[in-house]
């Protein structure tokens, strides 16, 4: 049996700092039903789970973002301080390979340019997987 | 869905379009939150150099809402200068918790000091559109 999914039940904090790119995928993804939280960089995406972490349910976040962390630290760091957080990672393939490298983690699991269709089907996996997980 | 900007007689079919530049991400996403709720589309820019580029990728808004001092090089002030040249019907309103550079009424801007509530930011902006008679969603 399909799973129900309410797309309104879920807060996306979205991490890009290249605002082009960010607000019309942001704006895709409202009308999908999400409810978006926009940031540019990894220090105001802090400043926003301080605030709101209860209400996140998952981070999208371009791995080349801006910020004291990357996108790739950034992610190690949710992993740590909120680990009921899922965090998808965008990025160019090539270019995130090393970084990841450097760190021990993996590649990105999105790759830009986004693709809308994909990044909601990604989100809504994560999402399932993650509550399959928290019901075990 | 297209995911590119949309061209203007898809815009005009759209709610009212705002750009709200402000550089605290918790106040940005307060005051956006109430902008939507409101009904209108709205995109958020900690810097007047990313409101710039959303404007130069296409995206036209009906309204600004910017602090003084944001992010990057540029205040809200130089951003208000910008459209007035690339945007002039644009209505713009200020925002700081100083005291505004200019007489508003002087340089024809609406000024609301901080801290605001953010109800009366949105009925500043209708009643500003109203006046402009771009209530309707039309640029």
């Amino acid at each position: 049996m399909t799973e129900r999914f309410d797309a309104d039940l879920h807060t996306i904090l979205f991490v890009d700092a290249d605002i082009v790119v960010r607000s019309p995928l942001a704006s895709y993804l409202r009308d999908c039903g999400f409810k978006v939280l926009e940031t540019g960089d990894t220090n105001e995406a802090k400043q926003v789970l301080s605030e709101h972490v209860q209400s996140v349910s998952i981070i999208l976040c371009d791995a080349a973002t801006v910020g004291t962390e990357a996108g790739f630290a950034f992610s190690q760091w949710v992993r740590t301080s909120h680990p009921d957080v899922p965090v998808l990672l965008a990025g160019n393939v090539e270019n995130a390979v090393a970084i990841a490298g450097d760190l021990c983690e993996e590649g990105p699991s999105l790759s830009k340019p986004y693709d809308p269709s994909v990044v909601v089907d990604a989100i809504r996996q994560a999402i399932a997987s993650r509550s399959r997980n928290s019901t075990k | 869905m297209s995911f590119e900007p949309q061209s203007q007689s898809q815009d005009q079919a759209q709610s009212r379009r705002i750009f709200v530049v402000e550089d605290d991400v918790l106040l940005r996403l307060d005051i956006s939150a109430e902008f939507r709720d409101a009904g209108y589309e709205v995109f958020e820019a900690a810097s007047a150099e990313d409101a710039l580029q959303l404007i130069a990728s296409g995206y036209r808004p009906h309204a600004v809402f910017s602090d003084l001092k944001v992010a990057g090089n540029a205040s809200g002030w130089d951003l208000r200068h910008e459209l007035a040249h690339r945007c002039p019907d644009v209505v713009f309103v200020l925002t700081s918790g100083r005291e505004p550079p200019v007489d508003p009424e002087e340089a024809g801007l609406i000024f609301l000091p901080k801290p605001y509530r953010s109800e009366r930011v949105v009925v500043a902006i209708e009643e500003a559109l109203g006046r402009n008679g771009r209530n309707d969603g039309t640029i």
